[in-house]
Formats: structure tokens, C-alpha cells, sequence
């Protein structure tokens, strides 16, 4: 069909047409312009095309970005639902701030509780056999270093721009940070609740003095019995052991005179590059402010910063100029928007931005 | 492509569509989680164009995942993974309402009225001098089209497919995409110019 026999529908669904209108593209005006001339019966066409084109609209939406969290734990329940079967619970995964979370803990707790009662209901007999067994078989060997278990290790990881929690199968919690990754024991042997951690976590450790809780982190190791405490070991970055109830020891695997036990409200600060350990208090307002979708910078470089900001929206920022070295940063937003922040950063920092998408531009004043 | 890389670590938004299909298809649980954070906006969007109920279309885009999971292993390669995943969510959309259809649609999105609650493909333009109520009034008839005649308008129009990849999406061919498109565009017209006679006749009787 030729242009020249177009009705308004057919301007509207041309390609070179919808240019020419929505981006004033130099090419189509100018193929537009002398079609006109050419053909100036169409004008009435061309201009309801032109209307019906720049006023169609639509409702805009957007999911929440704790919507879209907790959509995507569901998707992973879904998908642990079928691949293990009737196995669910050591994999579950909730939002973090919902009501509905604190409840579900709550019933999680209940169960472990009578969980273990039967574990130790189960323990008292197995050794009342053991000591019954020693008697009656004196000659057995009877060295458990040498039970070799096969432990198998799983993965859990919120990637950046999200946040998640897990239950742990002993009914203890982990709140993970964005771009943080924990690595666990599919069950618990051994004596030992083994977790490695990259990245941020705050745990709340379900009670077992018989089994201490070891986080392992780049070169520090926390153990505790039960307690809750936070964990930032982002990679390159010092590691921060801050500890909210109950009581903690952390240790350093490079460096066996670092040791301390941790008092509620207390924090260890260490670096391995900087060998660096520091013992002090913590405002736990600020530490844990990210379980409250809260980001905080106190005094932080802005180099630092824009790092926080990669991870808390799950952005690339694209740098244009010098970051200014001794400049820093102080703020709490909270539950704000990228843009937000940027808006109340650009004044110090001293930057134009330019979000498009998933990719931030950043150009820094000289 | 930066001139000061800040991330240190090798960023997302360096793998491309087809390099992270294939790290899916080979069973990468994170490159399920790179898709999804790219895409669940677009999704969610699409899906609350086509149909005005929300747990309708959070529940689809849950299938769609749990379905892309479940059979990674299968997939065909693409590098459009946005045009696969929009015809998966098309297609149990589409499943869905036929068979809810009885279901009372809640219609949460639409706000009468409410200029921000409108997003118009003229937005990318700095002028702003058009009548916004216009806009209401074609937002509304938009909403009011048939499902595969809203769905076209929403490929080309609002999500810049091209018409092989609506093709795709929808799965016709590329005429019937043409004149799918015709329809809408129609009766999208003739749906401004009633209302314009209607105000013509509301100012008369006043």
C-alpha cells in the first residue's frame, strides 16, 4: 500500500511516522515535510494521527520493591516446594517486615521447642544404649574424630537491590543484606551450627548450649550459644561483629591473640589487609538500621557511599570526573527512593546525576 | 564502557541477555535471580495493562518462574529474554482470565482522574501543553479494548516492541499483528471523537 492512500490508523502503526512525532527525528520530518507537500489532502489524517499518538496513555504502575522481594521468596518457596518434595521448612524464606513474618517466626519457635524436646528425649536414650553398649562390648573402637560425615553445603543469597531471611533448620533466623550470601550445612552435625557468611547478616540464634554457633566470615570467627548479633563483612571491606543480646566470642583465624568475648551493645572492628582489631560500642540504632529498610551514612566517603548505594538498589553507578576524596557523607533515608538520595547527596558531594534504568550516571563538578 | 569502575566485582550489567539465558539453562540459581531482578518490573507492568487484577497478575508472574525453573534445562537459547518471558506471561494471563472470567475484577489500578497515575508515550516529549483529558479519556478506552487488541497497543506502543517481536509474543503472524493493531487503533479513535460530541452536546444543554 502506498503512503499516499494512509488512513489514521495506518499514519498511527508507521514506524517512521511515530519518529518523526514522539522524537522529532531529523530523518523522518524531513520525509515527512515534503510528503505533505505532496500529498496535502492527508493532512486531516496526518493530524488525528499525530493526536491520537501523543495523547495515548496508559495507567502507570509499579511494584514496591518489598512487593517484589516477597514475590520472589515465593517463587523460591514454590520452586524448593517441588524440588524437595515435603521438605520445605529448612529453606524457608520470608519477608522481612511484615506482620505476618513475626507470626510465622513465632510458630517456627514453637515447633523447634518441641523439636527439641524430642531431640533431647532422643539424645537421653541413645546414650543411655551407648553406656549400656560400653559394657557389653568394652573392645569396640569408640573414636568419633574418626566418623567421617559427609556434610553437604547449601547456598542462600539475597542478591543486591533485595533483602531475605531464612530459617535455619535448628529454628534460628538470618536476616540477609542485600548482595550477601551465607553457606550452611543442609543439617547440622558434628556438634558444631557451621555458617559462612559473605556480605551482611543479623542472626537471632535459636538456643543450644550443647551446639555453639559459628559464623565464619573472611578471617574472623563468632561463635555464640544464643543471642542475636549483626555480621558486615562485605568483601574488601573491615568486618564488624556487633552483638545485641546474650553473648558472643569472636576470634581471629590469622591472629591468635585477637580474642574477645562481646557484652550486648559492644562491637569488634577488623581489617585483615590493615591487621587492624578494635573493641568498641555501637549505636545500635545505626548497625541495625537496614533491617528497617533504613540506609544510613555517617562520615562515610563518598566512594564508600556510592558502593552502599550499588548494593542497596542493585544499580551500576558509571563515574564521570574525580571523586572528591576527603569529602564524606552523613544521612539516614529511610524507605526512600534512589532518586531521593541522590537529590540530598548531590549538594555535598558535589555531582550531576542521571538514573536511566539499572545504570546511574554520575558526573562530578571539578 | 566506565571511566572510573567503582564495583569491584564483575557487575550484572555486563552479562548480556544470551550469555545469562545460558548460565539459566545450565542451572545457575543466580542467573534465575538476575533475571527475575530484570525483568519483574517490565513483567508486572505488562501484565496489570492487560488485566486489572493485581493478584492475577502476581500470581502469573510466580507461575512463569517457577515454570522457567522448572524446566531450565529445556529452554531454547534466546537473546531476547524479555520477548519469552512476556509471551509466557501473556499466555497464562490470558489461560487465567478466560477462566476466571466470572471472578469480580477489582479494578485498583485505575483512579480516575488522577493525572499522575497516567503514563502517556508523549511523556518523553518536554512539551506539555496537550490536553490532559484527553489522555484520561484514551487511557480508559485503552482499558476498555478487548484483551489481544490492548495487548498489541501495550507491545508496540508502550513496551517499543517491534512488530516480529509482538508477533512472537502474541503468537500470530505478522499481518494478523497489523490488523489487530488497525482494530485498536480504531476504536481508539472513534472513542475520542464520541467524547468529544458528548462534551459538544454537555455545553450545549447547559
Amino acid at each position: 500500500m502506498s503512503k499516499s492512500e494512509y488512513s489514521t490508523e495506518d499514519f498511527v502503526l508507521d514506524p517512521d511516522f511515530r519518529k518523526w512525532v514522539l522524537e522529532n527525528d531529523s530523518e523522518s520530518k524531513t520525509y515527512w515535510v515534503e510528503f505533505l507537500a505532496q500529498y496535502p489532502s492527508k493532512v486531516k489524517e496526518i493530524k488525528e494521527a499525530r493526536e491520537l499518538l501523543i495523547h495515548l496513555s496508559r495507567q502507570k504502575v509499579s511494584l514496591s520493591s518489598s512487593k517484589e522481594a516477597e514475590l520472589f521468596a515465593k517463587i523460591n518457596q514454590a520452586i524448593e516446594k517441588q524440588e524437595s518434595g515435603d521438605k520445605v521448612d529448612a529453606t524457608l524464606m520470608v519477608d522481612l517486615d511484615s506482620w505476618s513474618t513475626i507470626q510465622k517466626y513465632n510458630l517456627e519457635r514453637e515447633r523447634q521447642k518441641r523439636k527439641h524436646l524430642k531431640i533431647r528425649i532422643g539424645v537421653l536414650s541413645g546414650l543411655l544404649l551407648a553406656v549400656v553398649g560400653l559394657f557389653f562390648l568394652p573392645e569396640i573402637k569408640n573414636d568419633p574424630l574418626e566418623q567421617e560425615v559427609k556434610v553437604e553445603w547449601v547456598s542462600f543469597a539475597a542478591p543486591a537491590g533485595v533483602k531475605s531471611s531464612i530459617s535455619l533448620e535448628d529454628g534460628s533466623k538470618v536476616h540477609l543484606n542485600s548482595g550477601s550470601k551465607i553457606t550452611y550445612p543442609k543439617s547440622f552435625v558434628g556438634g558444631i551450627r557451621e555458617i559462612r557468611l559473605e556480605g551482611e547478616a543479623f542472626f537471632e540464634v535459636a538456643k543450644n548450649p550443647e551446639m555453639p554457633f559459628v559464623v565464619r566470615t573472611k578471617h574472623l570467627v563468632t561463635t555464640a550459644l544464643g543471642t542475636s548479633f549483626n555480621i558486615n563483612a562485605y568483601p574488601e571491606h573491615e568486618i564488624a561483629v556487633s552483638l545485641v543480646s546474650g553473648k558472643v566470642r569472636v576470634e581471629d583465624s590469622q591472629n591468635e591473640s585477637n580474642q574477645a568475648i562481646l557484652n550486648p551493645g559492644e562491637t569488634i572492628k577488623s581489617d585483615l589487609e590493615s591487621k587492624s582489631w578494635e573493641k568498641g560500642n555501637f549505636e545500635q540504632e545505626d548497625i541495625l538500621a537496614w533491617l528497617n529498610k533504613t540506609l544510613v551514612f555517617e562520615k562515610t566517603s563518598v566512594q564508600e557511599a556510592i558502593l552502599m548505594l550499588e548494593n542497596w538498589y542493585g544499580v551500576n553507578f558509571e563515574i564521570q570526573g574525580t571523586i572528591p576524596i576527603n569529602t564524606t557523607v552523613s544521612g539516614k533515608f529511610k524507605d526512600e527512593t534512589l532518586q531521593n538520595i541522590l537529590e540530598g547527596l548531590s549538594y555535598s558531594a558535589r555531582f550531576n546525576y542521571k538514573i536511566n534504568g539499572k545504570t546511574v550516571n554520575l558526573t562530578f563538578k571539578p | 564502557m566506565t571511566q572510573n569502575r567503582v564495583n569491584p566485582q564483575p557487575s550484572s550489567a555486563e552479562i548480556n541477555d544470551q550469555e545469562l539465558w545460558e548460565s539459566l539453562i545450565k542451572g545457575d540459581r543466580a542467573a534465575f535471580g538476575l533475571i527475575y531482578q530484570r525483568t519483574i518490573q517490565d513483567l508486572y507492568r505488562f501484565g496489570c495493562s492487560l488485566v486489572s487484577d493485581e493478584d492475577l497478575v502476581l500470581d502469573s508472574i510466580q507461575e512463569v518462574f517457577v515454570d522457567l525453573w522448572k524446566y531450565h534445562s529445556h529452554l531454547q537459547k534466546t537473546d531476547k529474554i524479555k520477548v519469552y518471558l512476556f509471551k509466557c506471561l501473556s499466555n497464562r494471563i490470558h489461560k487465567e482470565s478466560m477462566q476466571q472470567n466470572k471472578r469480580k475484577t477489582k479494578n485498583e489500578f485505575f483512579i480516575a482522574g488522577e493525572e499522575s497515575a497516567i503514563e502517556s508515550i508523549e511523556d518523553r516529549l518536554v512539551l506539555n501543553t496537550y490536553n490532559q483529558g484527553m489522555k484520561a479519556q484514551l487511557s480508559k478506552a485503552l482499558q476498555q479494548l478487548p484483551f489481544r487488541q490492548k495487548e498489541v497497543i501495550n507491545c508496540l506502543f508502550f513496551e517499543d516492541f517491534s512488530y516480529e517481536d509482538t508477533a512472537k509474543i502474541m503468537n500470530i503472524n505478522l499481518r494478523s499483528v497489523y490488523t489487530l493493531a488497525w482494530k485498536a487503533i480504531s476504536n481508539l479513535k472513534s472513542s475520542i471523537s464520541i467524547k468529544i460530541i458528548i462534551g459538544f452536546i454537555i455545553l450545549m444543554s447547559k
